[in-house]
Order: structure tokens, then C-alpha cells, then sequence
């Protein structure tokens, strides 16, 4: 392009600056879009799946209540979204870590904690197992149960445990999200790891 | 003072984890006076260390955790209260008690 007006050196120079300048914004501009679109495209979908998840389970439940007085062992098919991965049930939650590597997996194995059976039994539920006694904000792997994958406190609808219980668990479970032994929302969670 | 008027408290507080440990044991310390100057006794300390937090306070993401339990008259709560919440060491604590 210098060639054809012979303009002076440095014009050609600052021009040519100010068209590399303008490419590398261009593809500075390019890349935050693509960024944001696929950071907005994730959120969609994992929303929109953890949607699904909802819907199927409720379904499910609601078939499983239905069928249950005629079949008591219904099919497999009955995995609500997996939750909360409460992995280890050591009740010591003093130690560091844990709590945090939850959650946030997209695969759909491991309702472990939902659908616990014992032989070809009726789905154990997740608080058949509670003690009065142990529910307390620093036992993270047992009130992690109670939490769904959003980190939301899961329904007595779902949990099935006593109005008593219930009530203890939300209490522990609100005093632990203060002092940030449990998130608030799962988002919070992800903020944490990507910073990782 | 520890006598019948005095309840059973459980108390755990997040520290800054910018502190030392010279930071984390005196402020540790002058809770325990306070406690203590309120008619507290039978202090337990239990440390748990420095804790990853389950979402950032104040742009942190760990904090160091300590769980006290003690015996103090109720009336003494206010002043271990507000030590608590005037410090600017101290990123959350919850002061209960445990006896009922």
C-alpha cells in the first residue's frame, strides 16, 4: 500500500500501527464474545439439565407412589439427579477439604445416597439413617445429604424424615452455610474450584 | 458465678488467613481473657486450622476455623459478642448455646 501514494515513512508507519492495532482488538473483541457465548451456552445447558433432572425425578416418584402398593421393588429406572456426592460417610468433618469437591459432575451414576437398597428392597430413603444426636452444622457429610446439587435444602417431600428432624437439619444446615461450611448456592461452589 | 446461672456456650469464628500464627493465638487469647473476665470457665479450645471456605468472604477463600466451648453467665454474652464483631480479624462467628 505504500507503493502506489508514496507517502512519507512514517505515515505508512503509523498507519500500519494503527491497522495492527485495530486487528488485535478485532480479535480481542472475537474472543471475549466467543468466551461469553460459550460461558452463557454452558450455564443454558446445565440449567436446562438440571431442569430435566427435576422433572424426571418427580415423575419417577410420583409413578414409584403409584405403582408401589402393587409392586413394592419398582425398576432401577427410579435414580433421581445425583446430588450433593456426600462420597464418604465418615462423620468427621474436622479435617480440611471435603465439602467443597461436591456436586457439579454431569454424569448421572451415583444417586448412591438417594436410593440406597438393601438387597431387592424399596428404595432406602436419605434420612432413614439420621440420629437426632448427630445432626449438627459441623457434620458437613450428613447435612450435604440434605442439599441437592444447587446446594438447595432438599424438600421433607423428598427427604422424608420427621417434621423434628426436618426442622434440626434446615437449622444446622443455615448455621453452617454462615460460617461457610456449606454454600449458599452452587455457583458460590464454582467461583471456589475455578479459582483453584 | 459458675454456679447454677451459668450455661454451656459453643462458640466457632473464622479468622482472616493472612494472620500469622502469632495473630491467630493472640487474638485467640484475648477471647479466652474476655470469656474468662466474663465469668467464663472450663474453656475448651479445638483449632481446626486453616479451612478452605465454601464460597469467598471478603474476596478470601480460606479462613482459619476455632471452635471454644465454655461455661460463662449469660450475662456475659454481650461482651464476648461484641469483641467478636468489632474485630476485623473475625470474617463470621456464631456464639450458641449448647445446654438445652
Amino acid at each position: 500500500m505504500s507503493d502506489q501514494t508514496n507517502p512519507k515513512p512514517e505515515e505508512v508507519e503509523e498507519a500500519s500501527a494503527d491497522v495492527m492495532k485495530t486487528v488485535e482488538a478485532a480479535a480481542e473483541a472475537v474472543k471475549e464474545a466467543v468466551e461469553s457465548a460459550v460461558e452463557k451456552t454452558v450455564e443454558v445447558v446445565e440449567s436446562a439439565v438440571e431442569a430435566a433432572e427435576e422433572a424426571v425425578s418427580e415423575v419417577v416418584e410420583k409413578v414409584e407412589e403409584a405403582v408401589a402398593p402393587a409392586k413394592p421393588a419398582p425398576a432401577r429406572a427410579s435414580a433421581p439427579p445425583a446430588a450433593f456426592e456426600a462420597s464418604d460417610d465418615d462423620d468427621d468433618d474436622d479435617d480440611d477439604d471435603d465439602d467443597e469437591d461436591d456436586e457439579e459432575e454431569e454424569e448421572f451414576s451415583a444417586p448412591a445416597q438417594y436410593v440406597e437398597r438393601e438387597g431387592s428392597g424399596r428404595p432406602r430413603r436419605i434420612g432413614s439413617d439420621v440420629r437426632v444426636e448427630d445432626i449438627d452444622y459441623k457434620n458437613i457429610a450428613l447435612l450435604s445429604r440434605f442439599l441437592d446439587r444447587r446446594g438447595r435444602i432438599l424438600s421433607r417431600r423428598k427427604t422424608r424424615v420427621s417434621a423434628k428432624v426436618q426442622r434440626k437439619i434446615v437449622r444446622e444446615i443455615k448455621r453452617a452455610r454462615h460460617l461457610a461450611l456449606l454454600p449458599y448456592t452452587a455457583d458460590q461452589t464454582r467461583i471456589v474450584r475455578k479459582r483453584k | 458465678m459458675t454456679g447454677a446461672d451459668s450455661r454451656q456456650y459453643e462458640l466457632v469464628y473464622i479468622l482472616q488467613p493472612q494472620l500469622d500464627d502469632n495473630g491467630v493465638n493472640g487474638f485467640d487469647g484475648r477471647l479466652c481473657d474476655v470469656i474468662t473476665a466474663q465469668g467464663g470457665s472450663e474453656i475448651v479450645t479445638e483449632p481446626w486450622g486453616k479451612r478452605t471456605l465454601a464460597y469467598p468472604i471478603d474476596r478470601n477463600f480460606e479462613g482459619y476455623y476455632i471452635l471454644h466451648r465454655f461455661q460463662m453467665p449469660p450475662a456475659g454474652t454481650d461482651e464476648v459478642d461484641r469483641l467478636l464483631r468489632y474485630s476485623e480479624d473475625v470474617m463470621r462467628y456464631l456464639l450458641m448455646r449448647k445446654d438445652d
